[in-house]
């Protein structure tokens, strides 16, 4: 059976039971003077813890208090300490001005009549001068080629003076027909341009999709799909300064076989013809 | 022995106007069969098509390039030994070398002038006169 803990258990008492003990007890003088004696002490205990608490409260009001003005002088001397806080402050608010104003701006690029769009506008103007170019440059083709035709027929003469002259002419028409390659490198170097508007376009509505400004994002052109032919690394189009045929020759030359070519470094600039030659040599 | 000149030629760019110029400058120095083509994946099909003897192509088309044009043609059985002169806007080292690697035979900056694309062509048919 359970074992004898030597702690005596409180019962239960119920205000009948302590009516009657109180009454037993004060009957017998002894345990009167007890009880007597008990609350006195209860209540010297109780002041004392009284006096404590209250002691302690004020001493937690008192540190508050002190916080509290801590605080309020606080705030000054953190002001007075970082006088930047303010300057802060201001240029957040006149980011944030910046920024509300540039939506704007960027909602009037991309107004809701697409004809009106100056990003479209000036894609339109490029291509039509691609276009210009190229039927300029045709029909300059064919007024050199048309020379070329007479040229051959003034040759045929036999007429030895007839037939230098018509050298001649044949050779500045050579000089003609060469020079209207420079619609293939016009046209490369505003491809190159087109495909940038292009790209900045798409960003713009991007950005508009991003912020919720009201914009006719079906006005923009499709955008050009990333290049994913397997050499688009090495497409830059015609460098930006001529290139000497003499140097892409020794850079050609210099070049080993294709099963021994070192592997390209970092990109390099442009090479002129001899340079090209010399990676062939 | 057949003259160089009478090599079929394959002119691949897809600008019309240097196709028309190149087509001219062959006429001058004497070649008479010239095909041509828009793109790398037009020109393989005329390559593998007819028998030309040389292929003067651009670099930068699309969809395919120049530099793919080469693969597939150095890559094909039948096609492999094929003259390919390159002639591009595209001048960097690295394009140099990348060509060279790919098995061209020359290569040639934009622009150009009638001597370079003849003596080119002469260092890979041989003399043309």
């Amino acid at each position: 059976m359970g074992q004898k803990t030597g702690v005596v258990e409180t019962a239960a008492l119920t205000a009948a039971d302590y009516t009657a003990i109180e009454a037993e007890l004060l009957n017998d003088p002894r345990t009167r003077a007890f009880l007597e004696k008990r609350d006195a002490h209860m209540r010297n205990v109780g002041a004392a813890a009284g006096g404590d608490l209250l002691g302690a409260l004020r001493a937690e009001v008192g540190k508050l208090q002190s916080m509290s003005h801590q605080l309020g002088d606080g705030s000054i001397a953190i002001a007075g300490q970082h006088p930047h806080m303010h300057m802060m402050r201001q240029e957040l608010r006149q980011l944030s001005s910046h920024i509300e104003q540039t939506k704007q701006e960027i909602a009037q690029m991309v107004p809701k009549d697409s004809a009106n769009s100056r990003i479209l506008a000036a894609t339109s103007e490029l291509d039509a001068i691609v276009t210009a170019t190229e039927r300029a440059t045709s029909d300059i083709l064919s007024a050199a080629e048309a020379i070329q035709a007479t040229t051959e027929r003034l040759a045929r003469t036999g007429h030895i003076d007839v037939i230098e002259i018509a050298t001649d002419i044949e050779n500045h028409v050579m000089s003609i027909l060469l020079a209207c390659s420079f619609q293939d490198i016009t046209g490369q170097r505003t491809t190159k341009v087109v495909n940038t508007l292009r790209y900045i376009e798409h960003r713009v509505a991007a950005m508009i999709g991003i912020w919720g400004v009201e914009g006719n994002g079906d006005a923009m052109m499709p955008t050009k799909p990333g290049d994913t032919r397997p050499d688009a690394h090495l497409l830059n189009g015609p460098a930006l300064n001529d290139v000497s045929q003499d140097n892409i020759d020794a850079l050609f030359n210099a070049a080993g076989a294709p099963a021994a070519a070192p592997k390209p470094a970092a990109p390099t600039g442009p090479s002129s013809q001899s340079d090209i030659d010399a990676l062939f040599d | 022995m057949a003259k160089a000149s009478a090599t079929p030629v394959l002119v691949v760019d897809d600008y019309a106007t240097m196709r028309r110029i190149v087509r001219n400058l062959l006429t001058q120095i004497g070649f008479t069969q010239i095909e041509e083509a828009a793109d790398g994946a037009e020109a393989l099909g005329k390559l593998r098509g007819s028998n030309v003897g040389l292929v003067i192509s651009d670099w930068n088309m699309e969809p395919m390039t120049g530099l793919q044009l080469l693969k597939e043609v150095r890559a094909d059985v039948r096609l492999k030994g094929t003259p390919f002169i390159m002639v591009t806007a595209e001048s960097k080292t690295e394009n140099v070398v990348a060509a060279k690697e790919a098995g061209v035979n020359n290569y040639i900056v934009k622009p150009f002038n009638a001597e370079t694309l003849k003596k080119k062509i002469e260092s890979v048919l041989g003399t043309l006169e």
